[in-house]
């Protein structure tokens, strides 16, 4: 398994992420870990041991509901869903992450060329 | 709201949830490492190892889950315990001022409540008020009820859905068939008309309370008793109903037993009579009756007054009498109404709720000292806070710490409170009636006044540590940090909040002595009022003489005379002699028009009113009562009836002015035989010592029947009072035993009772003055003890932070007496402010106590000034000793020192 290019997440970023992946529907925490795993092309890795945390204070906030239901392989699980606040939420944090990383960008300048 | 709502979600979801949810995520990540190819066993190690820490996830899932500060209290409390243990002087000195404060507060308010507050204890006892009259008479201001106004009222009116009418007797108990003759006693009796127990609507532990037919005079004898006589006197005799008692001699058959709470009119009400009102053959103008009524739903007392005012003209037409119209429009007599409870209580509630409001004060004190105490320990712990605050100690964090130490000291000083309320209610009840308070016997420290005392702890504790709190947190951190030493002076804006609760104290402190202040000069001047008689070695008793063994006039005269022979012949005594009224007490009270016999009164003016008293001429000797003119009777001789008076001086002048009066004539009634005045005595001030002197005609022990006949004796028979007090002047000892013993041995079926000496009865008429003022000078003495605790210990605080200054100053040639005006002008300045605001504070709120204070105004400026000298003096003390260990500093020690 090649995980040397992988990249740990950046502090803060877990809750915005996982407000876009239950964006595209409910999901279970597992679920979330991969989706967001597939999404980024494999290329960013989630913590599972602070996955949870970081669902429980989204919840804690009203941003995301869960509720126990089974899962396709007929596994118990805890799904989560967005809520309007947690929508609301996510199309403003998208908002500051753009415009963050698009300052980056600005700082950093133009890109190499491949080398 | 939405906050609380999550945060009520975020504490349903328990750990075992979250566990639950960390198996199903190891599972599904086992599941999908097996569909990736891995063996079961691999693939689920490689899912736990992916997780990380199990543990730590769900740590900290339970922390954030909890509310961090409640499951973290015990542990607070008991650092904060730690803390408090090891700065006992601190914690003593903040405990000890709250047991003052809360312990008055909760003293004084269980006071209120009980008096005040409770509801009366009968069936709605809103709805219930009393009735009465008031008019424009010389000499009286207020007459109760006649039994024609009662019945006319009760009748007539549209307001009220009963109407009840009773009045107080005293009667003998005589002994049981069977059982020793000396089991005679006095009791009070309230002759009741039936329907007074359902508007008071109580109903009876035993039997039955009297029927409307029992209202009539000549009914069947029937007594109802009070739970307290049915169970001291039968023995709780369940047979009692049906069974047959002696009340003045004439047996009476026992219908019912009233339960202890219903007492009505007073605790110690014995038993109830037939009221004894016959409407045929009334008596409209002798207003010897008191009514009770309970307004129907939604009537108010003024609509009710109303009624009433309307009913009243019409009272001579229903009951024609001595009340005529001409009388009620002359008198200008008018009904009123009063809330049963404002007349039970009476006078005693506005002295009442100036105590609790010095309680009050006291506790603001109090609060504003321990805040005071508890800032300088957090200025002290400041450094400490800052250094936790960059460790990462939240807001949250220092305020709970500080409200730990509060709360623990707040208890503390709440349970010791209780405790002295206690005590000091113990002591009150101890005082018993002598303080004059009503309803004493019910104040007790029960729920209500526990709930509050456990609020003003509570709110106490809050109030004082909060602000310190935030003073200690909100302080810069880096600033307190960067500041390691205490080598500069403390900014003038530093301790503001400090020096402000000092000047509260000051000022608090100042209004409570001058209130103390105000009580105790009315004290001293009433205390100075000449009653008139000579308390000093005067003792009195009362005796009735019971028809069945006195049957006549004579025999009463007989038995009086051989009495007083008696007791003028016991060692010590010097004089003795009898009367029917003794000054400042209210039994025997007998008010009778007057009518000057040369001076007729004018059309449509009503005659004044006066107190009459029947004497014997000893009386003025034995209670030392000085005549000005003239002298006493001759002693009672049933076969002389004299027509003669003795009248006090403020009759003699109100008639005569300066000019003589023995020799003039006064008639009892318009037609009645003319009494000559032989004698007029000094003032005596026998309503009360801050009243007028009272008027009031004596007239000799036995009389001819003129003023009699309406007393019901027979037109040819002479005739007394049956109802007398003794009184006698000992030659220096207290002889109440021995002449006590001496009514005794000549008759023993003559109950003896209220035996008291006559200083006490001075005493007891300015009781409640006196308990006001002790109580005020409690408080003002505790306030002026913590307010010069609290100057004294801000004035060393502030000396303490300047020690290295002061040094600088003596090393750079200050004299220490320089040193000694500095500190001592900073903390004058405070005192001086603290006493100014306190004067205004004074000014506004003494005025409140215009009805207790007696022959000084509530602004006398001689007190004001006092308290305000006072509090200087004892805030210039309190600052004298820190200012002189300032001033003492020694440059080199000061320079060296570890700062």
């Amino acid at each position: 398994m090649s995980t040397h290019n992988r990249s740990p997440l950046l502090q803060g970023t877990l809750d915005l992420l996982i407000l876009r992946t239950l964006a595209s529907g409910r999901a279970h925490g597992q679920g979330v870990a991969r989706a967001i795993q597939a999404a980024s092309g494999d290329r960013l890795l989630v913590d599972h041991g602070s996955l949870y945390p970081a669902l429980q204070r989204l919840e804690d906030r009203g941003w995301i509901s869960a509720a126990w239901g089974s899962s396709a392989n007929n596994r118990r699980a805890r799904f989560y869903e967005l809520t309007a606040a947690g929508r609301r939420r996510l199309v403003a944090e998208t908002r500051e992450w753009r415009a963050l990383s698009r300052a980056i960008g600005l700082v950093l300048g133009p890109e190499p060329a491949a080398g | 709201m939405p906050g609380l709502l999550r945060f009520l979600k975020r504490r349903r979801r328990r750990d075992a949830d979250f566990a639950a949810e960390i198996a199903a995520h190891l599972a599904l990540e086992t599941d999908r490492l097996v569909a990736e190819g891995l063996q079961p066993a691999d693939a689920a190690w490689e899912a736990r190892r992916r997780f990380g820490n199990v543990g730590l996830a769900q740590e900290d899932f339970h922390r954030r889950r909890a509310v961090g500060w409640l499951e973290a209290l015990p542990r607070q409390l008991r650092h904060a315990a730690r803390r408090l243990a090891r700065a006992p002087v601190f914690t003593g000195a903040a405990a000890l001022t709250l047991t003052l404060g809360i312990g008055a507060a909760t003293a004084v308010f269980s006071l209120v409540d009980g008096v005040l507050l409770r509801p009366l204890p009968w069936s709605g006892p809103a709805q219930l008020v009393d009735l009465s009259h008031e008019l424009s008479v010389q000499g009286v201001s207020r007459v109760p009820q006649s039994d024609a106004t009662y019945l006319y009222y009760r009748r007539a009116n549209h307001v009220f859905s009963g109407v009840g009418a009773y009045r107080t007797v005293d009667v003998n108990l005589g002994a049981e068939t069977g059982r020793d003759a000396a089991g005679a006693e006095r009791a009070e009796a309230t002759r009741a008309s039936a329907s007074l127990f359902a508007v008071l609507g109580v109903a009876p532990l035993r039997g039955r309370v009297f029927r409307d037919d029992e209202d009539l005079p000549d009914a069947v004898p029937v007594v109802i008793l009070s739970e307290g006589l049915w169970r001291d006197r039968y023995g709780a005799d369940p047979g009692i109903v049906g069974r047959r008692v002696a009340i003045d001699g004439v047996p009476h058959e026992v219908v019912g037993v009233m339960p202890e709470r219903f007492a009505f009119p007073e605790a110690a009400s014995a038993l109830w009579l037939p009221i004894g009102i016959d409407p045929a053959r009334t008596a409209p103008a002798a207003f010897d009756y008191r009514a009770v009524a309970r307004l129907l739903p939604g009537v108010t007392v003024a609509a009710a007054e109303t009624d009433l005012r309307a009913l009243l003209p019409r009272v001579p037409e229903a009951f024609p009498g001595r009340l005529t119209a001409p009388a009620i429009r002359a008198t200008r007599m008018r009904p009123v109404v009063r809330p049963l409870r404002d007349v039970m209580v009476g006078g005693a509630g506005r002295a009442l709720w100036i105590v609790l409001a010095a309680a009050a004060f006291l506790l603001l004190v109090a609060c504003a000292n321990v805040a005071n105490l508890f800032l300088v320990r957090a200025e002290a712990r400041q450094h400490e806070v800052a250094v936790r605050r960059a460790l990462g100690a939240g807001r949250g964090w220092v305020v709970a710490e500080f409200l730990a130490e509060g709360l623990l000291v707040a208890v503390l000083g709440g349970a010791l409170g209780v405790a002295l309320a206690v005590s000091g209610l113990g002591a009150l009840r101890l005082l018993g009636s002598a303080i004059a308070i009503p309803r004493l016997a019910g104040v007790g420290l029960d729920g209500p006044v526990l709930v509050v005392a456990a609020g003003v702890t509570v709110v106490t504790a809050v109030a004082m540590s909060v602000l310190p709190a935030f003073q200690a947190y909100g302080a810069e951190a880096g600033a307190v940090l960067a500041r390691t030493d205490r080598r500069t002076t403390a900014g003038p804006g530093r301790h503001r909040v400090l020096r402000a609760l000092v000047v509260v104290q000051v000022a608090l402190a100042l209004v409570l002595v001058t209130g103390a202040g105000l009580m105790a000069r009315s004290f001293r001047s009433l205390r100075s009022v000449p009653p008139g008689f000579e308390p000093r070695d005067a003792y009195a008793f009362r005796v009735v003489l019971p028809t069945a063994d006195f049957p006549t006039t004579a025999s009463t005269v007989a038995f009086v005379t051989r009495a007083l022979d008696a007791m003028r012949a016991l060692p010590g005594v010097r004089s003795a002699g009898v009367v029917s009224k003794l000054p400042l007490e209210e039994e025997g009270r007998q008010d009778t028009a007057v009518f000057v016999a040369d001076r007729p009164p004018a059309m449509g003016t009503m005659p004044v009113v006066h107190q009459v008293a029947y004497a014997s001429p000893g009386y003025f000797a034995a209670l030392g009562i000085p005549f000005l003119e003239g002298a006493a009777f001759e002693a009672p001789d049933v076969a002389v009836a004299p027509l003669e008076v003795v009248v006090t001086r403020a009759v003699a002048r109100r008639y005569w002015g300066a000019a003589p009066a023995t020799g003039r004539g006064l008639r009892l009634s318009p037609d009645g035989p003319v009494f000559t005045v032989v004698g007029v005595t000094g003032d005596i001030r026998g309503t009360g010592l801050d009243r007028a002197p009272d008027e009031t005609v004596y007239l000799p022990l036995v009389i001819a029947p003129g003023p009699a006949a309406a007393s019901g004796a027979a037109a040819d028979a002479r005739w007394a009072p049956r109802e007398l007090a003794f009184v006698v002047r000992s030659t220096g000892g207290d002889v109440i035993g021995s002449i006590e013993r001496a009514i005794r041995d000549l008759a023993p079926g003559v109950p003896v009772y209220g035996a008291r000496s006559m200083s006490d009865v001075v005493a007891r008429s300015t009781a409640r003055t006196s308990f006001t003022l002790a109580l005020l000078e409690i408080a003002a003495l505790a306030a002026l003890a913590i307010g010069a605790v609290g100057l004294y210990g801000v004035a060393s605080y502030m000396v303490s932070l300047r020690t290295r200054e002061m040094a600088v100053r003596t090393a750079l040639g200050a004299q220490p007496s320089a040193l000694l005006r500095l500190v001592m002008a900073q903390t004058m300045s405070l005192a001086a402010l603290g006493v100014a605001l306190g004067l205004g504070a004074a000014l506004g709120l003494t005025r409140f106590l215009r009805a207790l204070v007696f022959d000084v105004s509530p602004t006398d400026p001689a007190t004001l000034v006092g308290a305000a000298l006072l509090m200087t003096l004892v805030g210039a003390m309190a600052s004298w000793v820190p200012a002189r260990r300032a001033a003492a500093a020694h440059p080199a020690s000061a320079l060296r020192g570890d700062w």
